[in-house]
């Protein structure tokens, strides 16, 4: 069981990586100027 | 079978970490926190990630093309006039050299991951992905101890791992403290965009909570209450927190042991009890030892090296004002200064504890100030509320590292970092964004300029 969750932390932050990857990329820039991403 | 797993993801890390500096900071912080040489038995477990992702973290850094500037301020150089000192007192050491100089060593490289905050950070996604990194690190490691600890009846004493900068459940129970705000802030940010985050946040707080009184620690308890009644003071939302509060309590009042009751009312009667009034009496030592080198202290661990701790000890009995009840400093052993205040007193001196504290007291009247400024200007309505969940966790840092020996902790150094980067370069740069919008103002129609057409 700890192996198991263990495995989906791993996964859950190799995710994050290309979200953060994707998202940070110049086309999705455009879109979301600096600090406007949320108001 | 976890090595394979941890091999196989590792190329995809480091190829998103080599694609942009900000994930490689946020790993960094990651590997430092996770501790993944923890995990492994086999050959993964040879390899030195925290070598491996800062080093490709500084690489993608310099290979970054539009390189933010430098942002440091009042609080940036007041971390590295705090290094400073501690590197005058290194060399000045009284314990031996070579344990001075590895646990400075150690520092610099936490000061190292301070600067590079400043230096990639400079946007939302970024302290985001920063917070997120911390959340599947320390809070990963909380939720698995805690469901051992749910799952054992309370039976489950909560450690870290021999070695790791988490390693002792004092200060593992602080950093779950800290970790607290930071999933409240995400659970506000991400939350409402899908399902299945909200539910892991909201799990992962409460598993928090369960795994900071299942590590017994009195230090964390107390750290986590006094954050509890800091959001309650500050939310406006007081009918469901204490709804939520309550519950909780309801819930966990239901595993835990006797034995982990009697440990917490010994808060009440701390100066009968002999581990507590152990810890002032090396807070004692500490002050001595700050008395006899005023400026720049003992040094790193200096307290620990039992022939300074056997020399303060025979000045014990001066200061009479500072009361440690019936105990006296230990004969055999030495120990370390369980305080963070005391251990920067003792091993860098009155005036390292000043630029200490004028950091942490600054930072933490930064956070507040920042959130004011954000709105009064209309700025992000995100930097408000991260700005004050980083500040509720400041506070947990300063309330339960009061007794226990964790002022080089990586997080809060990355804290101070991230309060800076909001302050100096995020707002800005949207409060500058926000004033570029182009306002649509219909165009004037001009009849002549009709009738030529």
């Amino acid at each position: 069981m700890e192996s198991i969750l263990w495995a989906i932390d791993l996964l859950a932050v190799v995710f994050l990586c290309f979200w953060a990857l994707r998202t940070d990329s110049p086309d999705k820039g455009k879109k979301k100027p600096v600090g406007q991403e949320r108001r | 079978m976890r090595d394979l797993v941890l091999l196989a993801i590792l190329p995809f890390i480091i190829y998103t970490m080599a694609k942009r500096p900000f994930i490689g900071i946020g790993m960094w912080i990651w590997t430092a926190l996770f501790y993944p040489n923890a995990w492994v038995y086999g050959p993964a477990g040879n390899l030195r990630y925290n070598l491996l992702f800062t080093s490709v973290a500084i690489l993608s850094y310099l290979c970054m093309r539009a390189k933010p500037k430098m942002v440091l301020g009042v609080l940036g150089s007041l971390v590295l006039l705090f290094f400073f000192w501690t590197t005058m007192s290194t060399v000045l050491t009284l314990a031996p050299s070579k344990v001075s100089w590895d646990i400075w060593t150690r520092f610099a490289k936490v000061i190292t991951l301070f600067v590079f905050v400043l230096l990639v950070i400079e946007k939302k996604l970024h302290v985001d992905f920063f917070l997120w990194c911390v959340v599947l690190s320390v809070g990963f490691y909380a939720n698995l101890e805690a469901l051992k600890f749910i799952a054992s009846g309370g039976g489950h004493k909560i450690a870290g791992f021999p070695g790791h900068v988490l390693g002792d459940r004092n200060e593992l129970a602080v950093a779950f403290a800290m970790t607290l705000p930071i999933c409240y802030y995400l659970l506000g940010e991400y939350g409402k965009s899908a399902r299945y985050i909200r539910l892991a946040l909201l799990g992962t707080m409460g598993l928090l909570v369960a795994a900071v009184i299942g590590t017994q620690s009195r230090g964390g308890f107390v750290a986590m209450a006094g954050l509890g009644a800091y959001l309650f003071i500050k939310s406006n939302r007081k009918i469901p927190m204490a709804i939520l509060g309550g519950m909780l309590i309801f819930g966990l009042s239901l595993i835990v042991s006797d034995d982990w009751t009697a440990r917490m009312n010994s808060i009440e009667t701390a100066d009968a009890d002999a581990s507590f009034m152990g810890r002032v009496v090396a807070w004692k030592l500490s002050f001595i030892l700050a008395m006899q080198n005023p400026i720049f202290g003992g040094g790193f661990k200096s307290l620990e090296y039992f022939p300074v701790w056997a020399s303060l000890s025979r000045d014990f009995f001066s200061y009479s004002w500072f009361y440690t009840g019936d105990l006296l400093p230990n004969t055999e052993v030495a120990r370390a200064a369980h305080s963070v205040y005391f251990q920067v007193m003792g091993e860098h001196g009155f005036g390292g504890l000043l630029i200490f504290l004028t950091l942490l007291a600054g930072t933490f009247f930064k956070a507040s100030s920042l959130s004011r400024k954000v709105k009064r200007l209309g700025g992000p309505e995100w930097i408000r509320s991260v700005a004050t969940m980083l500040q509720l966790s400041l506070f947990a840092y300063a309330l339960g590292g009061a007794a226990l020996s964790f002022a080089y902790f990586e997080l809060y150094y990355a804290i101070i970092a991230l309060i800076i980067v909001l302050e100096l370069r995020i707002l800005p740069a949207a409060l500058k964004q926000q004033n570029q919008v182009p306002v649509e103002v219909p165009l004037p129609t001009v009849p002549s300029l009709a009738r030529q057409q």
